[in-house]
């Protein structure tokens, strides 16, 4: 359960870089502040936007776990996740996971210079250092 | 097989050497921290683990709970206290 989960937010973090480092080689990041553009305004806005995605991913991840959970064909599994208290537990990681790797994904994409390659890469990185049950 | 090697580089290094006997726990514990710290999928796969593993872990301790006032068992940690005191 886990390994799929990650497998496919490894794929997603690394999708937010591409733009950043498209920003940046095409200096339009430059020109934007050359502009007047405060900088936290850029990533802020870079941020909130990332955040929208991710958050409509995880509404899709949770309503795949309940379809899954009512047709009782991971019913045990699921339960754990989705009963009772510990479905806060669950929502509570998912927020925090966002929170933490979304500016990790802005970090790491400063080492990159084509979008192409830098999302293969942010994915690598990902998956070696994801986990499994 | 892919997944295998893959998906598994930095929770292999923990589990191993959280076995016991190689009496590397320390060195584990070390490693879980910084692997925590700098990666953030290794964060999300390893708290959906543990709230899987805690809540396993509390169905089966669940028909063995009213047993630690007469007989010690992993179980009951934090309980045991009535037990040592008899």
């Amino acid at each position: 359960m886990a390994s799929s989960i990650v497998f496919g937010f490894g794929f997603l973090m690394a999708a937010f870089a591409v733009f950043l480092i498209k920003e940046r080689i095409s200096k339009a990041k430059h020109l934007q502040f050359l502009s007047g553009a405060n900088g936290i305004n850029f990533w802020l806005s870079a941020f909130i936007w990332d955040l929208v995605y991710y958050i409509i991913a995880t509404v899709l991840i949770f309503l795949v776990w309940i379809i899954f959970y009512h047709t009782a064909a991971v019913k045990d599994d699921l339960e754990v996740y989705l009963t009772g208290s510990r479905l806060g537990y669950t929502i509570l990681l998912y927020i925090f996971y966002g929170f933490s790797h979304i500016p990790m994904t802005y970090v790491i994409s400063y080492v990159f210079q084509i979008p192409a390659s830098g999302f293969a890469w942010i994915t690598i990185i990902n998956i070696i250092t994801s986990n499994k049950i | 097989m892919i997944v295998i090697f893959i998906g598994q580089a930095t929770l292999l290094a923990v589990v191993i050497l959280s076995i016991p006997q190689l009496e590397l726990l320390n060195v584990a514990d070390i490693l879980q921290w910084i692997f925590l710290i700098l990666f953030p999928n290794y964060c999300l796969g390893q708290g959906l683990t543990d709230i899987y593993q805690n809540a396993f872990l509390n169905k089966l301790c669940e028909p063995l709970v009213p047993f630690c006032a007469f007989a010690p068992n992993p179980c009951c940690k934090g309980k045991t206290s009535l037990f040592i005191e008899n």
